[in-house]
């Protein structure tokens, strides 16, 4: 017998979604506020939660994040939020740890299609309680192309590719848009009067990916280390490309005048250690030398390819046939594209170019970017477990991308997928620890 | 080069500097120092001076007018002959290191800060008569083309009306967002002038992006024809001109007007952030008929509007314009660290409080207040508050105070703090502005103080018949 918890204020609320799951053979609690619900949550643990968000707004959000810390990953419990409309509440919901969000008045047929759609495999075991020494990843700039400020862009956050990786007690950064100056500004907050040591993988020299490294805290610190690692570059030495955009027509100080220790290292071979962190490289498809990084970590591999053009679709467009791609043959096409299925088999997390929708695409064909129902279709034959959309197009605002990763999730019930479709947003974090991982 | 076991005999100095007290006590020293002194008040007359008197020293502002002294130092190191080895001294306003680091660039052999003392003078001549050459090999010199006209003229398309100003980007260093800079935004200097049927354009930072989408909704593909004035090249007034919409238009004409900076010029500055390391569209391969030109002359029209610039006290090479619309002034000085509060913070403590050494600064600041005097917008970097400001002295920025303070001097109308720091939220940027306002109220006064705030527009007064 499966159970189902309803929390709301509104007893009329309560009775409808009551009578409708009783109708589909569910036993049904109800609570009239977040206390109520978690006290019977313990005592009979639900597989399906409904909380109303509407009346105590913030306690519904609180309720998401304490049930997600109290469930027992073997047995998760289905998470849905109902709210206004608006687009704060839907991804907040999302944020702290709901499933699906429905706005009211509650269709009892969208309801309907989200348990059909559920009832199928298991949803993927969300991240647990803070793990002691486990593996951490948190987002700091997730937009591609130009920083995006803006009450649009307020949600996912404007700041170009910056993602943090703590390991142990190695520090990786991913890349050093803008994203870079929070952490930077973090890093010193946590550490204080501690030297940092930390590694910063860069995937290619397009500005978005190193336009914020002027502007990291740590660099001016003579006690702190940090090692760029990177490959050389189509034109000129990751060295060269790097220190170029500190001269002086363009920024006051030069990168050799940064108090802290700054070694940059070019890297010959795809496999290298990072810290105590094995990595692989990947060149991808995208103007210019640009790679993809995967990393193994206690709680699971991370992979993370920020910009890449999927090559079959390019094939596929009649302009590209004609013009860029005249040589490469459909064979040698698929052939990239199933390196990169290879390279990314499997990850626990993936983090995806997913700048265009299919239809934005056929106005960007060669531009080194993926629409995200291909990001989706990869993740899917790779058996990857958790997707997040990345390198948001600098005009997409929140509520497109929420659209893109409602699509995403689409495409991922459709093929019966536990794959869980996210976009990766400015201050998301993520805890993997190896428990989750054998889930 | 190689030092000579004897160095030469020093016969000819030049001077150049459009400041003649500067130059009559440079002169009166070098002559009490056996020299002959020529003199000059712009570079390219300096230059022609050079060529002909091959003088034997030269000591030349790094902002002179119409030749600026890295671009001299540059061009004389690359000459055949006596001029690749006369002795060159760029002077400068401010000790900023990057400004030393580009004299060394060019081939200068020592940077001085002004004001120059009689003591620093003589210390330097005699090393140049005792020690070995210090001159650095000259750099290669960048293929660059003809000179640019000096007055130019975009055609317009632009719907008559009154002049107006709006702001598309007003943050400094780096763009900025967030929910916490939302209310005033986070995109990179931009600021739009419409006036006389005139469509200019302040800056490329990346709120030039939000302006060209906005151009092309509004105007809908039809040709435009638009005036871009540099600053400078700093990351922030640059960084948005590959996302500008507009220049992808192959019907558009975008004219690019700056100065050449102190390394490189304007064309090879702005193409380079488009080379493949950086952007996958090279510079050549944006579609809009795009020209650059390098200015020369402090004054120009753009049109009808007519158009001053003054150099600002900022790292490199960097201007503010003035633009003089029928509806009135609208002076942008996006990057400026007063003279005066620089002067007493940064200088020697023995000097920094010489009524010599802070009169030069109070001058400098004057300058700057009879450059702005009068104008109906003033939009003027106020980056930092007071206390911050302390400890980021010599960066090139100005606080909140010196701001209101030029303003009040200068009888602007309205004052827009501009070149908000990445590190101010909403909340910080609105108590900078009623700070200025207290000062104003507090004076009686009647400027009206706002902090500049993305899609803010400001219309101007209709012209006075």
């Amino acid at each position: 017998m499966k159970t189902g918890l309803v929390i709301s204020e509104d007893v009329e609320f309560r009775r409808a979604v009551a009578s409708w799951l009783k109708e589909r053979h569910w036993t049904v609690l109800e609570a009239r506020d977040r206390e109520a619900g978690l006290k019977l949550s313990q005592k009979h643990p639900p597989q399906l939660v409904l909380c109303d968000l509407l009346r105590p707004r913030d306690h519904g959000f609180q309720f998401c994040r304490e049930m997600l810390q109290l469930q027992d990953p073997a047995n998760p419990c289905l998470m849905i939020a109902t709210g206004d409309s608006g687009a704060p509440d839907h991804f907040q919901s999302l944020e702290a740890g709901a499933d699906e969000y429905l706005a009211q008045p509650l269709d009892f047929e969208k309801l309907s299609a989200i348990l059909a759609r559920r009832s199928g495999p298991p949803p993927a075991a969300a991240a647990s309680g803070p793990a002691p020494g486990g593996t951490r990843l948190k987002f700091w700039g997730v937009r591609g192309s130009i920083p995006a400020p803006g009450a649009e862009t307020a949600y996912y956050g404007g700041n170009t590719s910056c993602v943090e990786l703590r390991v142990g007690n190695d520090i990786i950064i991913l890349d050093s848009g803008t994203g870079i100056r929070p952490l930077g500004r973090a890093l010193v907050a946590e550490f204080k009067d501690r030297p940092i040591h930390l590694n910063l993988l860069i995937t290619h020299t397009h500005w978005d990916h190193i336009q914020g490294f002027p502007f990291f805290m740590p660099a001016y610190d003579p006690r702190n280390r940090i090692t760029v690692v990177g490959f050389e570059g189509a034109r000129q030495g990751l060295q060269s490309t790097l220190s170029s955009q500190m001269e002086s027509p363009y920024f006051p100080i030069t990168m050799h005048q940064m108090p802290g220790h700054v070694l940059i290292e070019e890297f010959q071979g795809l496999d290298f250690q990072a810290g105590a962190v094995p990595v692989r490289a990947q060149f991808l498809n995208h103007p210019g030398a640009c790679t993809g990084y995967r990393l193994a970590t206690p709680g699971g591999d991370i992979s993370y390819l920020p910009d890449v053009e999927l090559c079959q679709r390019l094939r596929a467009n009649p302009d590209a046939a004609q013009s860029r791609l005249d040589t490469e043959t459909p064979q040698i096409a698929g052939e990239h594209d199933r390196k990169i299925i290879e390279f990314i088999r499997d990850s626990e997390v993936l983090i995806l170019d997913a700048q265009f929708t299919a239809g934005e695409y056929q106005e960007h064909v060669g531009w080194g970017h993926s629409c995200a129902e291909d990001t989706v279709a990869f993740a899917l034959r790779a058996k990857v477990k958790r997707l997040f959309l990345f390198h948001h197009d600098p005009e997409h605002s929140d509520e497109q991308i929420s659209r893109m990763v409602a699509r995403g999730r689409q495409i991922a019930a459709r093929h019966n997928s536990p794959l869980r479709v996210e976009a990766a947003r400015e201050g998301l974090e993520l805890v993997l620890d190896a428990a989750a991982k054998r889930l | 080069m190689a030092g000579s076991a004897r160095a030469p005999r020093m016969k000819t100095a030049l001077l150049i500097d459009e400041d003649r007290m500067v130059r009559e006590s440079l002169a009166r020293w070098l002559r009490q120092a056996g020299l002959a002194v020529i003199e000059a008040a712009d570079g390219e007359t300096g230059r022609e001076l050079a060529l002909t008197h091959k003088p034997d020293l030269i000591l030349c502002d790094q902002l002179a007018p119409r030749c600026n002294g890295f671009q001299l130092c540059r061009f004389l190191r690359a000459q055949p002959g006596p001029h690749s080895r006369a002795r060159f001294v760029l002077t400068g306003s401010s000790a900023y290191g990057a400004d030393r680091q580009g004299a060394v660039e060019a081939g200068a052999d020592e940077h001085l800060v002004k004001p120059i003392s009689e003591q620093d003078l003589a210390r330097l001549l005699g090393i140049f008569r005792g020690e070995g050459n210090t001159t650095l090999a000259a750099l290669p010199r960048s293929a660059r083309k003809g000179p640019g006209p000096s007055a130019p003229s975009g055609g317009g398309s632009i719907p008559p009306g009154p002049a107006r100003v709006r702001f598309w980007g007003v943050r400094g260093s780096l763009p900025t967002p967030g929910p916490s800079t939302v209310h005033y935004g986070g995109n990179t200097s931009c600021v739009e002038v419409r006036a006389d049927g005139q469509l200019i354009i302040l800056d490329a930072g990346t709120g030039i992006r939000g302006l060209g989408l906005s151009l092309a909704a509004e105007f809908k593909g039809a040709p435009l024809a638009m005036t871009l004035l540099i600053s400078h090249t700093h990351w922030d007034h640059i960084q948005g001109l590959p996302f500008f919409d507009a220049a992808y238009n192959p019907a558009n004409r975008l004219r690019i007007l700056g100065y050449e900076g102190a390394q490189a010029g304007l064309h090879t500055v702005l193409s380079s952030q488009m080379e493949s390391p950086y952007f996958p569209v090279g510079f050549q391969q944006m579609p809009g008929r795009i020209t650059i030109e390098e200015l020369k002359d402090d004054a120009f029209c753009i049109g009808p509007v007519e158009v001053k610039t003054i150099f600002l006290n900022h790292p490199g090479v960097c201007v503010g314009y003035r633009l003089n619309t029928s509806g009135g002034a609208v002076a942008y000085l996006p990057d400026n660290e007063p003279y005066q509060r620089y002067k007493f913070h940064t200088g020697q403590p023995e000097i920094a409080g010489s009524t010599e050494f802070l009169r030069y600064a109070q001058r400098m600041d004057e300058r700057l207040a009879d450059f702005v005097r009068g104008a109906e917008v003033l939009i003027l970097d106020s980056q930092y508050d007071l206390e911050e400001y302390q400890s980021r002295v010599g960066w090139g920025h100005g606080c909140v105070d010196d701001a209101v303070a030029l303003a009040l001097q200068a009888d602007v109308k309205r004052l827009y703090l501009f070149h908000h720091d990445p590190s101010h939220n909403d909340e910080k940027i609105t108590r900078m502005a009623e700070w200025g306002r207290a000062f104003v109220a507090a004076l009686h006064e009647s400027l009206q103080v706002d902090a500049a705030r993305e899609g803010l527009e400001v219309v101007l007064p209709p012209a006075p018949k």
